[in-house]
């Protein structure tokens, strides 16, 4: 909805072959260390200004992708670039000025929150931490920030387990942005709230990004929230990109089946809708132990010998819209009703 | 800080003027067992205090004609109110001191071992790797020792002064705060709170101390409330066993330690500090309890 104005725009980050392994336990006292690639060769460009929806399901290595953007967490390989700048290679103090350009916004809002600390507190706590402005003015700055966040004054004083979870959500927010960041990544922001408080939250977010020029990585399972927030959409699947599109032509013209999936398990609300469900079946892979080939093809029901054996290339099909499937220019617009129920 | 969460609404302009007693402010109302405890405790910490303003004889003073004297109460006379020892030494006198002793090194003990055991917790919790490990093995090594054993070796090695004693004392228990502190920072350390600060940049020591103590210290203050007890019992054990306390200064223990000989004689002698460290473990293990309960938020 949000579409960025300037032909050219400004890549704000740049994340290349990033790849994220964790290691596991032994599988017998003498045998190897599993290996898990919680990320395994991710790629995009994040455009000031835009929205990135982030999609996939539990443990598709989304959050990761927030973490590591974050520097909050070490890429095993791989580079995260920050206008121009290798985020892992900056020095301490060029690192300091860096991180106050990017936040994050959590998932769990009380959690997120100190249970021990007022409000006001909580909120002015980045200004002290990166010693912006004098005293005086940082008490403004936080009232200012409570009315951008519309909460009320007097909760200044309040501590967190005494605000609902609406409100929570909006101190967050409002702790992020208290020192002008550029970038917020929004990890699971609303999937916490109620459905009416996550309207209001996400309504809340796309107002302060027209306001203050912020660019989000929004990362979420859900792709109802996702379409009313995003400029382009990543759907990520055992820790790859599957697609990559703006997110009208994502939604209206899915090319992965994995996509056409997620698109299709969004409640509808029209009864008749339901028979041209794409459905998967079975469980996501174990990301120690993948399968060969596509990652997807145990549960694709469009796969073939060449599935099982070859990993798609991340290749462009359109403008602005790539995918890594090798069936892409097979599976065409109408392609949902085609899907055939494989169980 | 109990009173900012007991009411919220003090920013509001429609709070009536309520005058909450201290009694309901901390949620006390009803709990008379926890209430008879606190003023013991605060009776037996007057006591610790300024009890050599009222003490009517000096703990040493003996009156050799005077000795075994039962208490008033036992057909004793009021010159010596709890009667007097085999030396004929004021047992209430002896008392006072022996609180003021056991008091002193029940307090000092209980924070050198919170102290100690919380603060190297967290610095197993905090480095991780070969400095957990081999703090942690140490904390193991204190469990599976008896530490009445450790602390006879230490005493009979070492010497004995009160200095030591106090040491010896509050060497006791850093293992349980040890363990505890190093569980809770690890826990707290993944929360998104500190996850928020830390990704703004925050200092190591500002988190620690703004976010990660505050939120951890209950416990440990709570772990401090059942430990000092123990800390007490085992003054009053190395004392009775003859290790703690030396003449002339008297503990508690010292006291119930000499009055063993006499039990059947003149039983006041044991049962008269016996009855003061029952009663003072007693009452903290119930304020302790009661505290614990309180600082939980998660029971608000």
């Amino acid at each position: 909805m949000n579409k960025a104005a300037n032909n050219e725009p400004e890549i704000l980050m740049q994340v290349r072959d990033v790849v994220r392994r964790f290691i596991g336990p032994r599988t017998s006292f003498f045998g190897p260390r599993k290996i898990a690639h919680a990320i395994n060769g991710v790629s995009f460009d994040l455009y000031a200004g835009e929205t990135l929806g982030l999609v996939g399901e539990s443990g598709c290595g989304k959050s990761t992708t927030g973490q590591l953007i974050l520097n909050l967490m070490e890429p095993t390989s791989g580079s995260v670039t920050y206008l121009g700048q290798e985020i892992t290679k900056v020095n301490k103090t060029e690192w300091r000025r860096l991180r106050s350009e990017m936040q994050l916004v959590f998932q769990n809002p009380l959690g997120a929150l100190n249970p021990r600390l007022t409000i006001g507190a909580q909120i002015r706590e980045p200004l002290d931490i990166h010693e912006i402005g004098d005293p005086g003015d940082r008490d403004k700055k936080v009232l200012d920030m409570l009315e951008a966040v519309s909460l009320p004054a007097h909760l200044l004083e309040r501590y967190p387990h005494q605000l609902s979870g609406g409100q929570q959500q909006r101190v967050v927010i409002a702790r992020a942005l208290i020192i002008s960041p550029k970038l917020v990544v929004c990890d699971e922001s609303v999937s916490a709230l109620d459905v009416s408080v996550q309207a209001q939250v996400v309504n809340l977010l796309v107002d302060l990004q027209k306001k203050l020029g912020l660019t989000y990585l929004f990362i979420t399972h859900d792709l109802s929230v996702v379409r009313h927030i995003s400029t382009r959409i990543a759907v990520m699947y055992l820790g790859r990109i599957v697609e990559l599109a703006d997110s009208d032509t994502l939604l209206e013209n899915p090319r992965h089946p994995y996509t056409k999936a997620l698109i299709s398990a969004v409640p509808v609300p029209d009864p008749r809708a339901r028979a041209s469900r794409a459905t998967i079946t079975g469980e996501p892979p174990n990301p120690f132990n993948p399968p060969s080939g596509c990652s997807f093809h145990a549960r694709c029901p469009h796969a073939d010998s060449k599935c099982n054996t070859d990993l798609p290339e991340f290749r462009t099909i359109g403008e602005n819209h790539s995918v890594s499937c090798h069936h892409a220019e097979r599976l065409s617009q109408s392609a949902p009703d085609a899907t055939s129920r494989s169980n | 800080m109990s009173s900012q969460h007991a009411d919220p609404d003090t920013s509001g302009k429609v709070a009536p003027a309520r005058r909450l007693s201290l009694i309901k402010r901390w949620g006390l109302a009803g709990e008379w067992l926890v209430i008879a405890a606190m003023v013991y405790i605060v009776f037996v910490l007057f006591v610790a205090l300024f009890g050599f303003t009222f003490q009517p004889y000096p703990h040493t003073q003996t009156d050799l004609f005077n000795q075994l004297q039962p208490p008033v109460f036992m057909g004793g006379t009021w010159e010596h109110i709890l009667g007097t020892d085999d030396l004929g030494r004021d047992v209430l006198s002896r008392l006072i001191k022996g609180v003021q002793l056991s008091v002193l090194i029940g307090v000092i003990g209980t924070a050198i071992g919170a102290v100690l055991g919380s603060f190297l917790g967290i610095v197993a919790a905090h480095f991780r790797g070969w400095v957990e490990e081999i703090l942690m093995m140490l904390v193991d090594v204190q469990v599976s020792l008896p530490f009445i054993i450790f602390a006879l070796a230490v005493l009979a090695f070492v010497g004995n002064s009160l200095t030591i004693l106090i040491i010896v004392v509050g060497i006791d228990g850093w293992e349980r705060y040890a363990r505890l502190a190093r569980s809770m920072v690890l826990s707290a350390n993944q929360r998104d709170y500190v996850l928020a600060v830390r990704s703004l940049g925050l200092g190591h020591f500002k988190i620690y101390s703004r976010h990660v103590l505050p939120n951890i210290m209950g416990t440990l203050i709570v772990q401090a409330t059942i430990n000092l007890p123990g800390v007490i019992l085992l003054e009053s054990t190395l004392s009775f066993l003859g290790l703690g306390v030396q003449p002339p200064l008297t503990s508690l223990g010292q006291i119930l330690g000499v009055g063993r000989d006499y039990l059947i004689l003149a039983p006041w002698i044991a049962v008269a500090p016996g009855m003061v460290i029952f009663f003072l473990t007693l009452s903290i293990a119930i304020v302790g309890d009661w505290l614990r309960d309180r600082l939980d938020p998660t029971l608000k």
